[in-house]
């Protein structure tokens, strides 16, 4: 379980995100020296970018008319 | 909710103490059993060979990447407790409520830093087991 620490704890300072046992975290989590974090979202979380939404281009070559005809 | 189906090995991490070691990129349990040969020269047998149950032994052994700012279980943790012949207690688990799990004391018997040219720093630890392993399940 990914915890974040709030309170100096062994050798994890307040901030530090470690992948702990659940036993460990919950005893930890209920002491108030960790909070459960979700590591996708607080993690690894992606920043969209700006600027306009990309269009598709459709090619119409067999829609488009033949020149010889 | 217990893991079913084909387990990801993603998924089966070694703790010490409760906390992952490393950036791990592999992590293994082995089981071994010595045996002694019941072979004398009043009971020849068939010519096979025959044997009694001897001592049984684990070592648990994990590559992962160097890191020295991890969370988790750091190389020069590791070394430490290599350093201070530190028994540490060790769970091979998925973390999973209802999974089974492998707990054991053992000692760092052997400790690897590789550092190749333009590539990652990579380490790698065996664990030989003193006493039972015992197994359960994730509560």
């Amino acid at each position: 379980m990914n915890v974040e620490i709030l309170k100096p704890y062994g050798k994890w300072q307040p901030g530090a995100k470690p992948d702990i046992m659940r036993s460990i975290a919950k005893e930890l989590i209920a002491q108030g020296i960790a909070r459960e974090i979700d590591p996708v979202k607080e993690g690894h979380e992606v920043k969209k970018e700006d600027g306009p939404a990309p269009q598709m281009t459709v090619n119409n070559y067999f829609l488009a008319k033949d020149e010889e005809e | 909710m217990a893991t079913t189906g084909f387990v990801n090995g993603t998924n089966l991490r070694i703790y010490k103490g409760g906390t992952k070691i490393g950036y791990a990129t592999s992590c293994s349990l082995s089981f071994s059993m010595e045996t002694r040969s019941t072979l004398t020269k009043d009971t020849p047998g068939s010519g096979w060979v025959e044997n009694a149950t001897g001592q049984k032994s684990f070592t648990l052994s994990t590559e992962f990447l160097f890191s020295y700012d991890t969370p988790n279980i750091d190389p020069v943790d590791l070394f430490t407790d290599f350093d201070n012949r530190t028994p540490l207690v060790l769970r091979f688990t998925t973390d999973v409520a209802g999974d089974k799990y492998w707990e054991g004391t053992g000692y760092i018997t052997s400790y690897e830093i590789n550092a190749p040219v333009e590539d990652n720093i990579t380490c790698s630890a065996t664990f030989t087991g003193s006493g039972a392993v015992t197994s359960g399940t994730e509560s």
